[in-house]
């Protein structure tokens, strides 16, 4: 192109958007519409199904945390001494005396 | 959201969401996808309308950002795969013009659609909504949260970049 010619080609071309037909949405588009929704809600409902049972089960499990901690407290009596794992650990074994050569 | 309300609404703004998704992408299937995500947002969140402004520029904001996601989206995609075809002859030819455009324009409109493309995005979203969506300045302003003597600025500095982009895309052809 001639360096002449551009001022004029820069003007046709920021032009060439005069007279534009505006387009109309294509036919069926509402009904297409729909059905895409009716899949993003059902999408949606079974991720808050799926999230209804998460908490749910996170709640019947600290329930059964709680009922568990409730329950099984233990009781000084019933704690074991710790000497006794002592005498059956330490006391039976035979230790090497590396001094005695 | 009642269906018959939303039929309503999709019904007496399709047209307008989908001329200016048209706008934005240029292909047809990809502008009809959007509109269709533009209503499905427009019915999760018309609960949330606080009906500050009027539905049809609520609808037109939500267009828009849906159009810039989708462009942006192409983009990262298109640097993802390393095209890097970044000389303005090839960028600014594109594939796909607006329907609308008369067939004697068409070659024109493309080069010209190519440098939009190349605008900054508030350029790109002014000039669109002028230039193809036919909104006045004050209407654009109320889309895009900016006042009227903005939007006129942007418009002014959107018209002189594509002119310099179309004149080193002339002399290097």
């Amino acid at each position: 192109m001639r360096k002449a010619d551009i001022p004029k080609e820069i003007e046709q071309t920021l032009a060439s958007l005069h007279g534009l037909k505006r387009q109309k949405a294509p036919i069926g588009f509402y009904e297409r519409l729909n059905q895409r929704l009716s899949f993003v809600e059902k999408k949606q409902q079974s991720w808050m199904k799926r999230l209804q049972l998460g908490v749910a089960a996170m709640l019947l499990m600290s329930l059964l945390n709680g009922y568990l901690y409730l329950t099984n407290t233990t009781t000084s009596q019933e704690a074991v001494d710790i000497s006794d794992f002592n005498e059956a650990y330490f006391d039976t074994v035979s230790l090497i005396d590396y001094d005695d050569e | 959201m009642i269906e018959s309300d939303f039929r309503r609404i999709v019904l007496a703004h399709q047209d307008r969401v989908y001329n200016t998704c048209l706008g934005f992408v240029k292909h047809e299937e990809e502008a009809e996808d959007i509109a269709q995500e533009v209503f499905i947002q427009v019915y999760q969140s018309y609960d949330t309308f606080l009906q500050k402004s009027e539905l049809s520029t609520w609808i037109y904001k939500i267009t828009v950002n849906k159009c810039l996601e989708s462009i942006r989206k192409s983009k990262a995609k298109r640097r993802a795969g390393n095209e890097t075809n970044t000389e303005l002859k090839d960028y600014m030819l594109i594939s796909h013009v607006h329907p609308g455009i008369q067939l004697e324009n068409k070659e024109r409109a493309s080069i010209l659609f190519g440098a939009i493309a190349k605008l900054p995005e508030s350029q790109q979203v002014a000039y669109t909504l002028n230039k193809i969506e036919g909104l006045s300045y004050d209407e654009i302003g109320k889309v895009t949260g900016k006042s009227k003597s903005s939007i006129e600025s942007l418009l002014h500095r959107a018209k002189q970049s594509l002119q310099k982009l179309l004149k080193t895309y002339y002399e290097e052809s």
